[in-house]
């Protein structure tokens, strides 16, 4: 049971830090495309 | 009527303070074991040893001399934190000014204020051939200042309700569950979780571009206490532009992103609320303002041709952004090419971007996203009242854990800090231009020290007038515990002048 319990924080951290990482890239996304958008636009 | 403090009070904050001070003394021992252990250098390892004994004695002699049962009520417990703080700064410059890598005390005190605040500003002289083990303790201080110096006395030294006063005198007013020592506690894993992660990445990175295995993890560690808690040092004088490496910049905006997040935010999504991050009224509004920095910073290095091409706009205009937003202070460029090259609009861009800051209860400084949201859904609510009959009832809700209303009396309680900072901002670029600095070089670095940012343009240099660098330190050290803990201090002061 405890290492029941272990596996399931093991798995909710290991997903929680795998949303923040898609937050972040959400946020490089952003420069990325407005870095070409106005070097493009120009 | 003032009521003057008792002698009761004065050993209340001082045997809380002694305390503070023996935890403070604690952590040079990491050093000291690191310098001997690790580095094989015993010279710069026994600064450290004289260093914690000094600190040490200190703590157990003012814990002796003020023992007392009473416990710490919400006014003393401010001035406790507003005092370790000042008393670390004192402290741990003592084995940085051992270096010799320090022109004088207060250039060594200014140091630890930036590295305990988070702040990333620095003034040490050759630091390309400082020893590891200074090194390290310039970037444990991030690690242990952006967790909390009073997070640090209340997992180790401090236990009853002491310990929430002195947890919220440090500008947290967030407990990621009932128990403040628990929320300590989770703090210190999250951290530690994110530590280990964060070496091994950028310890794997730094070898793949060339660092040997034993110097890449040296830097991976620096890199990552000072990323993640948002300080901006680095263990070599160009920062992040000594890598060269694209993949490097990208595992650093990772961490400062994350480091900016609010711990309670963390909290949330590590325990399967993973919606949270999505609905949270400071990640939308974190995006938000991210995307209007950015096209503003963007469009002016467009307008003077400053990159040639998008990849390296994006490398040096956005990553720059992001250092300033997260109030690290990381730079993938020099610090005389923001006023050369970046032109007025870019600049202002990152001015923006430093005064507004990070999440609240994290590493970062500046307003906080979650003020920034707050006010602007006080203004969308006063615009709709002005729209609709003065006898509709309107209600504006926003999500921060919970769905909650916004009351005129939380929304005053955000301006006032707000304007806090605006005046800090103001102060240090009043001093700047008196000083003869031009006016947004001076709002600049003023932003960057009051914002805990660490990014700038060229004043921070041992050659800058002592008033200047005394400002930057009270900024520094204003701005990370949001103004509060400074007033309490300075009202007692006052009581103890002018009470009765």
């Amino acid at each position: 049971m405890d290492v029941m319990k272990k596996n399931a924080v093991f798995y909710t951290v290991t997903l929680g830090i795998f949303w923040e990482v898609v937050y972040v890239m959400v946020i490089i996304g952003v420069g990325l495309l407005f870095a070409f958008a106005i070097k493009y636009i120009r | 009527m003032i009521p003057k403090p008792q002698l009761n009070d004065f050993k209340n904050i001082g045997y809380y303070l002694g305390k503070i001070i023996i935890g403070i003394g604690l952590t040079m021992f990491l050093p000291f074991i690191a310098g001997f252990l690790l580095f094989n250098e015993p010279n710069p390892a026994l600064d450290f040893l004289i260093s914690a004994n000094i600190t040490i004695f200190i703590g157990l002699f003012l814990s002796w001399l003020c023992k007392t049962d009473k416990e710490l009520q919400a006014g003393p417990a401010m001035v406790v934190i507003a005092l370790s703080w000042l008393a670390a700064m004192a402290l741990s410059a003592i084995p940085l000014l051992l270096s010799a890598h320090y022109k004088s005390f207060l250039d060594a005190c200014f140091e630890t204020m930036s590295g305990f605040t988070t702040t990333g500003l620095t003034l040490v002289q050759d630091l390309d051939h400082l020893s590891r083990t200074h090194n390290l303790w310039r970037h444990l201080g991030p690690f242990l200042g952006g967790q909390g110096i009073a997070i640090i006395a209340i997992s180790f030294l401090v236990g009853g309700s002491g310990s929430l006063k002195l947890y919220l005198g440090e500008g947290r007013d967030e407990k990621l569950v009932p128990n403040v020592m628990h929320t300590a506690r989770f703090i210190w894993a999250i951290s530690l979780v994110y530590l280990i992660f964060g070496t091994l990445v950028l310890g794997w990175v730094g070898m793949s571009i060339g660092l040997k295995p034993k110097s890449a993890f040296f830097h991976a560690v620096c890199i990552f206490m000072a990323g993640f808690d948002t300080a901006g040092f680095s263990p070599q004088s160009p920062n992040i532009l000594y890598y060269h490496s694209l993949a490097y910049e990208i595992v650093t905006i990772f961490f400062m992103v994350i480091g900016s997040f609010n711990f309670n935010l963390h909290y949330q999504v590590w325990t399967g609320n993973f919606k949270e991050l999505w609905k949270n009224i400071e990640t939308r509004t974190l995006l938000f303002v991210i995307m209007i920095v950015t096209l503003l910073t963007m469009v002016g290095l467009n307008k003077l041709g400053v990159y040639s091409d998008g990849m390296i706009m994006f490398r040096k205009g956005f990553f720059q952004l992001v250092s300033g937003q997260t109030t690290t202070g990381y730079m993938t460029i020099y610090a005389q090419q923001f006023v050369n090259e970046w032109g007025d609009l870019a600049l202002t861009g990152i001015i923006l971007s430093m005064a507004l800051g990070g999440c609240a209860c994290s590493t970062a400084g500046g307003i906080k996203m979650l003020r920034v949201g707050i006010i602007f859904k006080a203004l969308r609510q006063d615009m709709k009242s002005a729209m609709f009959s003065p006898d509709a009832i309107l209600v504006q809700k926003f999500h921060h854990i919970r769905t909650m209303f916004i009351e005129d009396k939380q929304v005053r309680a955000v301006l006032m800090i707000t304007l806090g900072y605006l005046f800090l901002y103001g102060l240090g670029t009043f001093v700047g231009v008196a000083l003869g600095y031009p006016l947004l070089n001076a709002l600049f670095e003023s932003t960057s020290a009051a914002a805990n940012v660490g990014l700038s343009c060229g004043i921070t240099d041992t050659s800058m007038p002592a008033i200047l660098k005394v400002t930057y330190i009270i900024e520094m050290w204003a701005g990370r515990l949001e103004l509060m803990s400074v007033f309490a201090l300075i009202g007692f002061i006052v009581a103890f002048v002018k009470g009765k």
